[in-house]
């Protein structure tokens, strides 16, 4: 299966850098949309329809917490898993957005492996 | 309540969380440590973050413009025929500066909450000297950064 991915991050570089991974781990993506913020996201997915989200927390506008709580009170989202990629590396926090409906954690910064990993695991797909 | 940290311990904390975000998502070792940041007549690229939460505070960066290019050039994967940007170069450095702020936090109190702003790029160093902060100045392969936190009062 090829998937489609959302990822949700201020940092350009950032997204740059998570696609690129995905891209050299051979993770199969067969399309992948940016944005800079969660109200960003939100326009992308009232037009796309995707397999898997990746999201920062801290970002301006709207901050991955209350992306998250957007995406659960629609029916057509909220089925969509979610992995928070995030420099935030709290417990309280970790616990906070697993609480949200996140079905992964991965603190920044993280080896080009363990991204792949998360997200075997958040689409719970057998490891390579 | 939680043990009170002297400034050579958050020293420590601040030099293995700069070891830690450039070795792992940078791919650039950390050569030393120095007492100075010498780099007269270099450009150089200055950095600031506040955070907040349970504590609140800042974090600063200085570093040559050659050392932020090579940390472009391995964060974004680019080979020897592609050349980053100057926006892409000030981008990671400020990405940079966001992912140490996360890790040192960690260390600082991993059970607790903090927020971090957006890294903003500053025309002029930010330095401790008013605000009791401690400092790490690290020689890179291709030049030398230097990071300041400052941490406020925690409960």
């Amino acid at each position: 299966m090829s998937y489609r991915v959302l990822i949700v991050d201020d940092s350009a570089a950032m997204r740059s850098v998570i696609a690129r991974i995905l891209r050299a781990s051979n993770f199969d993506c067969s399309q992948v949309f940016e944005a800079s913020d969660g109200e960003n996201a939100l326009e992308i997915l009232g037009r796309e329809w995707v397999d898997v989200i990746v999201t920062d927390i801290n970002m301006p506008r709207m901050g991955g917490d209350e992306f998250m709580q957007r995406l659960a009170l629609q029916d057509a989202l909220r089925t969509i898993p979610v992995l928070v990629v995030s420099t935030d590396g709290s417990e309280k926090r970790m616990h906070q957005m697993l609480g949200l409906g996140a079905k992964g954690y991965l603190r920044k910064p993280f080896a080009p492996e363990q991204l792949r990993e998360q997200l075997e695991g958040v689409l719970r797909l057998p490891h390579a | 309540m939680r043990e009170v940290i002297n400034a050579e311990q958050l020293r420590y904390m601040l030099t293995a969380s700069v070891e830690e975000v450039l070795e792992t998502m940078f791919f650039t070792p950390v050569l030393g440590a120095t007492d100075s940041f010498e780099c007269a007549d270099e450009p150089m690229l200055y950095i600031k973050l506040d955070f907040h939460g349970y504590s609140a505070g800042w974090l600063s960066m200085s570093l040559t413009w050659a050392a932020a290019r090579v940390l472009a050039e391995n964060f974004l994967g680019l080979d020897e025929s592609e050349a980053p940007s100057d926006s892409d170069i000030e981008s990671v450095a400020c990405e940079s500066l966001n992912m140490i702020g996360g890790a040192v936090l960690r260390r600082l109190a991993s059970d607790e909450i903090f927020q971090l702003n957006p890294p903003q790029l500053i025309s002029v160093p930010h330095t401790a000297a008013n605000d009791n902060g401690v400092e790490c100045i690290l020689e890179l392969e291709h030049g030398v950064m230097a990071v300041t936190l400052f941490a406020g009062d925690m409960p």
